[in-house]
């Protein structure tokens, strides 16, 4: 069978229902009728969404403090307090609370000897306060039932669920359990934001550490990832890396945790998604009982810092010893602006699927590329953010090859517009993505709580593959022009070249 | 993240849901001691306070099962709540069954067709549809499957299968695309090599397999040059064949037109043979060795831990699953995350897990990456943590791994895509289909005492193997003390310890058989009569048949003592005695005993020696010996050779009793053989029979 253009267009016209005009919320429609919205007084935001699969429910928190939210001396502080949050209560993961408080002040301040005594730089007060802390840890750590609140989901069913993330615009946590176990995601979920305990605080600021260096340090993408954010970002705090600096991370204090939270955290940065096996009815009052409790907190602030024009394209070298990586980024509009359902069409005209430009260009037909990938919307979606195009030259080719045609093909795309089939094609690449991300209930519920608390209406988690169907021609060259620029730009290579 | 992305079981459970609420059968963590604290008013003061409810009944759907012409079989699972369609076709091939000359051809081959497209419909005109239509499609090699995955709306499912009909009875292979998927695959391998993480996993498969095992080799350069058309041409007609073939459906689809559809795709394809897959080595040592892999740049050093491990279809596989949730997998409070992260704050990822193999045994795997300071600290938390798995496991611990696994299985069954996942996985790899919920039937009934006993068949802390990726010079020193280091490279390879004598090897040769037929074999059989001289002089004639692979763990020794026969089996890590009143397991260590006189013995040396650049042994000056040399550098075994190049002894130094002298040699399939030897006990042997062969028949190593 061969497909010529025509006979393309000829398929995708002679299916009914799947022909240029898809059907807006085709296949979605019914699970967004079933979307209940129910806001407790405290300003914590639930979306429901009974889902009849089987007896099990999807838990999604979605808590507005990310990397974004840090200031000087704090970058980590969202990442760290993500980890502590799973250390339980002063109800759970001790088995003497007045004890154990008693023994973290101790920790606390023997820590704080220890940081001035390294400062002082005498070494045999520093092994002195050394012991002394460690014995102090010890001691703290012996009041401690080692991971009791993550006991209690993974053995009701959420072992390979339970995890959380942060990203620049805020950390999420969730979790999936057999629908009975409802009622004890409430109190563990509600605890968490009532009365955490971070206890302990510095082996688990080690293991921070840790991952620092495996997701940063030891990974040649990440590290340059880190390095573009900075130079991309001269004030606003999207420069901020997620892990967090490691002098931070190290400086970092339980007080200071405990500082950060109760500045930042509270029920109005709130929201959650809950999906599967539910009864709305039944649930809400639930809801009402155990999140009621939680503080309102801090309202909802936005970062006041934006980040100034740009007048001359940035460029950054990396040295490291790997294999070559290209980085070209460009600073675009935040999640509710109207270009941004431009922004995606077109980096998934140029860069998305393999017949993406890029990828036909650079992979296919020249050779000159291992892989390339084009993303938006980092480190986060709730400011002005980046589109990137990341890519690897093969060994016969070198970093410059890939920029030079990476450039041209932006160009062509500029001065002749995309092609029907092309608009189309995305469209209908991100319609099946927003399917895809609907079959599981996990990513059902991260899209909810995604939408809601970056756009304030959870509907766009059903509605931004039509958005993209309105794209024009002339709105992918209109951006083009406007925001892939060349002073627009920042470009950072990485190369074994010290 | 909280919780690193480990490797995660993708096992799991039917008819949970259906029994005795086992939610409701939590172990409740005991409140604490000296709680005083008032609960708020109308909460419960504690989560160990909330009783659930029983979970309402629930009956996962069943794949409908259509036979596909004579030998394939297609599975599907409905589930019309979203307009998609997702597919597989897998079919029975793989990198695993490449030849060594030409490591690579599957990998070629899966991408080749993908991006070459059938004669009829491009490789391009295939994306340009894929995209317009949000569909995808790719190709892709695993070690023992081809495989053909796809998704679309279900409007599309027609066209897309008759492109795929194309791809696999018209492919085209294009000449002129070779180059540039070479180029993609070795762009592909060089990037892996900037991962301390990549890197580690496959020195691991080396080391424990072999350099040259195909479950364990990687393509390189010289290898994928030599991969023509003709080759990928070949391997398609061999591999893509209805033998064996699995294909799955899931999605908003109608059975029926899902039969009809799939039978028109794969109407016309070759029967063909299934071909055979002889189960990997692991290459265990006898005592734990640890291999460094430098990385001088890297801030963080990665461990990986192995030993031996099961099928999946081997009854200890529950007892060591379970076993793996209680020391290092599932979650946050597994032993080892609670006592090196939690405790000792040395890593983020950290974990060991017992992975099952569908048709080869799986291995036990260790995991940690941590700071290069503590890498001493962490690899021996880990090894203690391991070592303390031994022995009875406190039964609430193994209540609570039980529930966990059984509780986390329902995410398993919800889930129609995951469902057909599994049934695919089972049907292919010919397991019943009710194999999950007997082996969830298994869990549920296993108690500390059996666990314990299951472990101990497979699990020796002794004989580990370990790869650590780091700067050497820093983290060696922290490492001697655990066990005796070895610098590798990235293959798991030791520098060479001496410059062949090609002498010496050239004479051997001359005298035995041309290195080439050595090189080629894979076994050898051979009947005996052995008499063995007693302590108090008395003599016992034994009649012994022996099968034996001179690669891999594999060997059936028919022993006849006057009337009684018995027959020896010991496959991979598994081990069976046929007595007269039937079949018992085989203790691993005697397994391992028999496993390591095959290491060791003449044939085998032989066979080694002749493997192009052999760097295994090394000449002593001074004695005229031939030592053979572990990986780590020592001597495994020596052999000395007579006037003539003949083997006339070979030993092992400060062991006994291993000695064998040879007097005859007589030819047969082109091949010497010693027609008599001796061994150091008063054990006397006159070899009957001798043959050679290059293929394998598996009944033989079945307990059947």
């Amino acid at each position: 069978m061969s497909l010529p253009t025509n006979a393309l267009l000829c398929l995708i016209v002679s299916f009914p229902g799947w022909g240029l005009q898809a059907p807006p919320q085709e296949g979605s429609s019914a699970l967004q009728d079933r979307v209940v919205s129910h806001a407790l007084e405290n300003g914590w935001r639930f979306l429901l969404l009974p889902r009849d699969r089987g007896p099990v429910v999807s838990f999604e928190t979605y808590v507005a403090v990310g990397s974004a939210d840090e200031g000087p001396g704090e970058r980590g502080m969202a990442h760290l307090f993500e980890h502590l949050a799973f250390k339980g209560s002063d109800r759970i993961g001790t088995r003497d609370w007045a004890g154990e408080r008693r023994a973290l002040t101790v920790a606390d301040a023997r820590w704080d000897e220890l940081a001035r005594a390294r400062s002082q730089g005498d070494p045999e007060r520093i092994r002195e306060a050394a012991e002394a802390f460690e014995e102090a840890r010890l001691e703290s750590a012996s009041f401690v039932v080692p991971e009791e609140y993550g006991l209690f989901y993974e053995n009701a069913g959420g072992a390979e669920s339970l995890n959380a993330f942060t990203n620049a615009d805020g950390t999420r946590f969730f979790v999936s359990l057999p629908s009975n176990q409802i009622e004890l995601w409430c109190w563990l979920e509600s605890e968490r934001f009532t009365r955490p305990v971070f206890r302990e605080f510095f082996s688990e600021r080690e293991a921070v550490l840790e991952e620092r260096r495996t997701i940063v340090d030891s990974d040649p993408a990440g590290f340059l990832r880190e390095q573009l954010m900075l130079a991309a970002f001269e004030q606003h705090p999207y420069r901020n890396p997620v892990m967090g600096s490691a002098s931070d991370i190290e400086a970092a204090t339980r007080n200071g945790i405990e500082a950060f939270f109760a500045e930042h955290y509270g029920a109005r940065r709130m929201v959650t998604a809950i999906v599967g096996d539910i009864d709305p009815e039944q649930l809400i009052p639930l809801l009402e009982r155990y999140f009621g409790r939680v503080p309102a907190g801090p309202k909802m602030k936005r970062v006041a810092v934006s980040e100034p024009g740009r007048s001359a394209q940035k460029r950054i070298q990396v040295d490291y010893p790997a294999h070559p990586l290209l980085a070209c980024a460009w600073l675009v509009p935040a999640l509710d602006h109207p270009d941004t359902a431009v922004v995606r069409t077109v980096v998934s005209l140029l860069g998305s699927g393999p017949s993406s430009r890029l990828e036909r260009r650079l992979v296919r037909e020249d050779a000159s590329a291992a892989w390339v990938s084009m993303v938006h919307g980092r480190p986060g979606s709730l400011y002005p953010n980046l589109a990137i195009f990341f890519g690897s030259p093969t060994p016969e080719t070198e970093c410059a090859d890939l920029e030079a045609a990476l450039y041209d093909e932006i160009g062509r795309l500029a001065e002749e517009g995309p092609t029907a089939e092309e608009l189309e094609g995305a469209k209908r690449r991100a319609q099946v993505a927003e399917w895809r991300a609907m079959q599981e209930n996990e990513t059902l519920a991260s899209r909810l709580v995604e939408y809601e608390a970056k756009t304030g209406d959870w509907r766009g988690a059903f509605a931004s593959a039509s958005q993209l169907g309105r794209v024009s021609a002339a709105d992918v060259q209109r951006v083009l022009a406007e925001y892939f620029t060349e002073e627009n730009r920042t470009v950072a290579t990485l190369r074994d070249e010290p | 993240m909280r919780v690193p992305d480990l490797s995660r079981w993708t096992l799991s459970a039917i008819l949970l849901l259906a029994s005795s609420s086992p939610a409701s059968n939590l172990p409740a963590p005991s409140l604490p001691a000296a709680w005083t604290l008032q609960a708020q008013p109308g909460l419960p003061r504690h989560p160990s306070a909330i009783q659930p409810s029983a979970l309402r009944p629930f009956t996962p759907q069943r794949p409908r099962v259509f036979r596909v012409g004579d030998r394939a079989r297609l599975l599907v699972i409905e589930d019309h709540e979203l307009p998609l369609i997702d597919g597989v076709i897998a079919f029975q091939g793989g990198s695993a069954y490449d030849t060594e000359q030409k490591v690579g051809t599957a990998r070629l081959l899966a991408e080749l067709l993908r991006s070459g497209g059938s004669l009829e419909c491009s490789g391009n005109d295939i994306d340009l549809w894929l995209d317009r239509h949000g569909a995808s499609l790719s190709i892709t090699s695993r070690r023992d499957q081809l495989r053909i995955d796809f998704s679309c709306h279900p409007h599309d499912l027609e066209t897309l299968l008759e492109m795929i009909r194309e791809l696999i009875h018209e492919p085209a292979y294009p000449d002129r695309s070779l180059a540039k998927a070479r180029s993609r695959i070795l762009a592909e391998i060089a990037r892996r090599r900037d991962d301390g993480a990549a890197l580690a996993d496959q020195a691991l498969l080396h080391l424990i397999h072999g350099l040259d095992s195909p479950f364990a080799r990687e393509p390189d350069e010289e290898t994928l040059s030599r991969v023509t058309r003709t080759d990928l041409i070949a391997c398609h007609s061999t591999y893509l064949t209805t033998n064996g073939l699995v294909a799955g459906l899931v999605g908003d689809v109608e059975p029926e037109l899902a039969s009809r559809l799939v039978t028109a795709c794969l109407r016309g394809l070759a029967s063909g043979d299934r071909p055979e897959l002889v189960p990997p080595n692991f290459d265990q040592p006898s005592e734990t060795l640890i291999y460094v892999i430098d990385r001088p740049e890297s801030t963080q050093t990665e461990l990986r831990i192995a030993g031996p491990g099961v099928r999946r279809r081997n009854q200890d596989f529950a007892a060591l699953r379970i076993w793996s949730w209680v020391v290092g997998v599932g979650g946050m409070t597994n032993r080892m995350m609670v006592r090196v992260r939690t405790e000792l704050g040395l890593a983020y990822s950290v974990g060991a897990v017992y992975r099952g193999g569908w048709s080869q045994p799986g291995y036990l795997r260790g995991v940690c990456g941590t700071r290069n300071e503590a890498v001493g600290e962490a690899l021996q938390a880990m090894l203690e943590v391991i070592g303390g798995g031994l022995g009875e496991i406190p039964e609430d611990e193994l209540d609570a791994a039980r529930q966990r696994l059984l509780n986390a299985d329902v995410f398993s069954l919800e889930n129609p895509r995951k469902l057909l996942e599994r049934a695919v996985s089972l049907a292919f790899y010919d397991y019943p289909n009710n194999f999950w919920e007997r082996h969830n039937d298994r869990l549920r009934k296993l108690d500390a005492p059996t666990v314990a006993v299951a472990v101990e068949r497979h699990l020796d802390p002794s004989r580990l193997v370990i790869v650590a990726v780091g700067p050497a010079r820093e983290i060696i020193p922290q490492l001697e003390h655990l066990g005796p280091v070895t610098l590798v490279d990235s293959r798991g390879r030791s520098p060479r310890t001496d410059d062949l004598e090609e002498g010496a090897l050239q004479r051997l040769f001359n005298a035995v058989g041309e290195s080439e037929r050595w090189r080629t074999l894979e076994w050898i059989e051979w009947e005996e009569v052995a008499t063995l001289t007693r302590h108090d002089g008395q003599t016992s004639k034994i009649q012994v048949h022996h099968w034996r692979s001179l690669e891999r763990p594999l060997l059936r020794i028919e022993q006849t003592i006057g009337t009684t026969t018995t027959l020896s089996i010991v496959n991979g890590t598994e081990g069976w005695l046929r007595t007269p009143t039937g079949w018992i397991d085989m203790p691993a260590e005697q397994a391992g005993r028999l496993v390591q006189g095959t290491e060791r013995s003449l044939f085998r040396l032989l066979h080694l020696l002749a493997q192009p650049g052999s760097s295994c042994w090394k000449e002593d000056d001074q004695s005229g010996r031939l030592h053979f040399l572990r990986r780590d550098g020592g001597t495994l075994c020596w052999m000395e050779l007579d006037e003539a190049g003949f083997p006339s002894r070979t030993g092992v130094d400060g062991e006994q009793p291993l000695l064998f002298e040879y007097g005859e040699w007589t030819q047969k399939d082109g091949l010497y053989y010693p027609g008599e030897t001796r061994q150091s006990n008063s054990l006397t042997t006159t070899v009957k029979s001798f043959t050679a062969r290059t293929k394998i028949p598996p009944e033989l190593f079945e307990r059947k």
